[in-house]
């Protein structure tokens, strides 16, 4: 009970992080998820070929989400 | 653009401009509203795409890579979007003047469309506050959506 508590917490924590967040720094946001999406599909391509792709920088996220 | 006459007016509209009021959401390009001089011709965006290619901004499909984001420019098609286009509201974006379609515009473009990403839009501005159910029934009637509104509202409203 007290996990589930906690993590309904931390996510409330998140959800009230982000609304704080300006019109930008939003919209960055969704940049990064677009560099995430389409790392996902470079990743399963190269997966496919045999390959290895680099992840993303996560340049945009907020700091505590960087890789 | 404006100054070379491409375009007459211009806005942001679409998920880029919800997140002004809403949290950050997924999408995969920007889109802008646009008021061209010539809406009647065929190839309607084609001056618009010359006039980016000219200045390095390659078209990526229906889009125009800018920076990080491919813009897909949108000519007004209802009298809903002329009215959206010319009540747009400015803002700055990183100390840029930018042109942004207003919440209440917004939402009942979104239900003009009323695809399920639309009716999201729609209760994600509401729930953000920055419209009014009230101010969405108005625009709506005067848009002749008042049906669609009330069948909103009776789907994802009264509880």
């Amino acid at each position: 009970m007290s996990e589930t508590k906690n993590l309904l917490d931390r996510q409330s924590a998140w959800q009230k992080s982000r609304a704080k967040l300006t019109w930008p720094e939003k919209v960055r946001m969704a940049a990064s998820l677009r560099e995430w999406a389409a790392w996902c599909r470079r990743a399963r391509h190269a997966r496919q070929a045999g390959a290895v792709s680099d992840q993303p920088s996560g340049a945009h996220l907020p700091e505590g989400n960087r890789r | 653009m404006r100054s070379a006459g491409v375009i007459r007016e211009y806005a942001l509209f679409g998920a880029i401009a919800q997140m002004r009021y809403t949290e950050p959401l997924a999408t995969l390009d920007a889109d802008v509203l646009v008021a061209v001089p010539d809406p009647q011709r065929i190839d309607v965006l084609k001056p618009i795409y010359e006039f980016c290619t000219t200045r390095g901004y390659r078209p990526e499909g229906e889009s125009v890579r800018v920076g990080d984001w491919p813009l897909q420019f949108i000519p007004v098609f209802s009298p809903l979007t002329q009215e959206a286009l010319e009540e747009a509201e400015s803002d700055d974006f990183d100390g840029v003047p930018i042109r942004v379609v207003g919440a209440s515009h917004l939402a009942v473009i979104a239900l003009a469309t009323g695809r399920a990403k639309d009716y999201a839009r729609i209760l994600a501005l509401l729930e953000s506050g920055s419209v009014t159910r009230e101010q969405i029934a108005r625009l709506a009637s005067r848009n002749g959506l008042a049906d669609s509104w009330s069948r909103f509202q009776a789907r994802f409203l009264n509880e």
